[in-house]
């Protein structure tokens, strides 16, 4: 019974987010025609590879903040989650149900840049390759989605939101190794760079490509998610 | 009659000001009661305060159960529903909110008493005005609470979307025997629904009865003049 409220709870919520015109901006349209645009300019297969894994991070990162964001804090404005908290349903339930539901659409997504990279560079993957991506998605939904949480519980209106989803989103992609290597940048920003979840999970995908396992990486990204997970349950608000 | 919750000398402020004060008001089984009062007298708060989203600064607030999670249904004043669903999905994601997994027959039998068959895929914000406050009331009955609390349900509703609301709630709450609970400016409404009336002015019930009770009190039948003179005496 629970598990059937749950399944029905996650594949709506999935509906809903489905139709979120800001998802198809920062998830979709974004990280697909800068993948297209750069590799048109760009022969070379390993470049294109690894800048293929950066646009799935940035979709996943992107859609997971700042779309997450929104949705929960229109959602708030509306009063649903007022109506929420009446209901049998806990805070704990719902957040699981949301990120389950971003996971769906993301690993549909990374699918579609993957076949993208297939079908117009001729790119391919090992399976093992695959799988750590996976992997990767599922922990860095977790992670970014709750980030989206922690900033919607902070921000008063949707103008807020933007502003501090703009002021985490982007320095997180800029202060990693995702798109170009920071062995020449300061040695601060190298410091910041060891705390930044993107970054660790820009060197997961680029491990992964190679078939092979960052395994600190991983370890520090699962505990940033974990505590992440937990921020976003304790301060999550109604209204 | 059982009482479903009784308010005693509820005091709460909200940023300095006073918004209920020693408030009392029991509401009981199988009634339906409307909480009507001017804008501002406390009857959002009263209503937030009875479903446990504000606590009490001093006074008491006893329930007939210890959890109302998934006991009561409410509409509020702003419809809320999840975007991108239609109104079936909606009504299904918060029968499933409220543990119940209820059968597709079972959400178009909720959606027909509310008569919103019809539009049972439209996106629910894009209804009209008199269908959203229907798909509100409907999402509050489907998991069949005991109580049913609705916010100003008629309020900026055109006259037969404001007729067709009124006489779904009388309808629904003879139908499904539940207690109803609405709060309202409209005497007209209160006068077709309601079997007491509580009003509510500075924070506090300052008249309670039903509406024969408070005419004979106040020696008028023009229900108008009634609201007047009970504003007048606070």
């Amino acid at each position: 019974m629970r598990n059937v409220m749950i399944k029905t709870i996650f594949s709506l919520i999935a509906k809903s987010i489905y139709k979120d015109v800001y998802m198809l901006v920062w998830s979709i349209l974004l990280p697909m025609g800068l993948f297209i645009g750069l590799s048109m300019y760009h022969e070379s297969d390993s470049y294109r590879e690894s800048l293929l894994v950066g646009c799935i991070l940035v979709s996943l990162a992107m859609g997971a903040i700042n779309t997450s964001g929104f949705w929960t804090m229109t959602q708030r404005r509306r009063g649903v989650f007022k109506l929420l908290k009446l209901s049998s349903l806990s805070i704990s339930q719902f957040i699981l149900c949301s990120i389950l539901a971003r996971l769906l659409i993301f690993a549909v997504i990374s699918a579609s840049l993957l076949l993208t990279g297939n079908l117009l560079f001729g790119l391919t993957f090992r399976a093992t390759a695959l799988l750590i991506l996976y992997g990767l998605i599922v922990i860095g939904s977790i992670c970014f989605t709750s980030i989206g949480y922690i900033l919607a519980g902070r921000a008063r209106d949707e103008g807020m939101m933007n502003m501090m989803s703009t002021l985490v989103a982007f320095p997180m992609i800029f202060i990693s190794s995702a798109f170009y290597s920071l062995d020449q940048a300061p040695q601060w920003i190298q410091f910041v760079s060891k705390l930044n979840p993107f970054e660790h999970a820009a060197r997961i995908g680029r491990e992964a490509i190679a078939g092979a396992m960052d395994t600190q990486s991983a370890i520090v990204l699962t505990m940033l998610a974990f505590v992440s997970a937990i921020v976003a349950v304790k301060t999550f608000r109604y209204d | 009659m059982k009482t479903l919750i009784q308010i005693k000398e509820a005091e709460l402020s909200l940023g300095g000001k006073k918004v209920l004060d020693r408030l009392n008001l029991d509401i009981r089984e199988g009634e339906i009661l409307a909480i009507i009062g001017p804008n501002g007298a406390g009857k959002s708060t009263l209503i937030d305060v009875m479903l446990g989203l504000k606590k009490l600064d001093r006074g008491t607030i006893l329930r007939w159960t210890d959890n109302v999670q998934g006991k009561i249904g409410v509409q509020f004043q702003t419809p809320t529903f999840f975007p991108g669903l239609g109104a079936y999905d909606n009504v299904k994601l918060f029968a499933a909110a409220n543990g119940k997994s209820v059968s597709k027959g079972e959400i178009e039998e909720v959606l027909r008493q509310c008569r919103l068959l019809d539009a049972a895929h439209t996106d629910a914000y894009r209804l009209s005005g008199g269908q959203q406050k229907r798909l509100a009331i409907a999402i509050a009955l489907v998991h069949q609470p005991k109580l049913l609390i609705l916010d100003e349900p008629t309020a900026a509703l055109d006259p037969s979307a404001r007729s067709e609301v009124k006489s779904m709630i009388a309808s629904l709450a003879e139908a499904r025997q539940i207690s109803v609970v609405f709060t309202s400016h409209d005497m007209s409404e209160v006068n077709k629904l309601a079997d007491r009336i509580a009003f509510v002015i500075n924070g506090r019930v300052s008249q309670e009865g039903t509406l024969d009770e408070l005419r004979s009190a106040y020696g008028t039948d023009d229900l108008d003049e009634l609201y007047t003179l009970m504003v007048k005496k606070g």
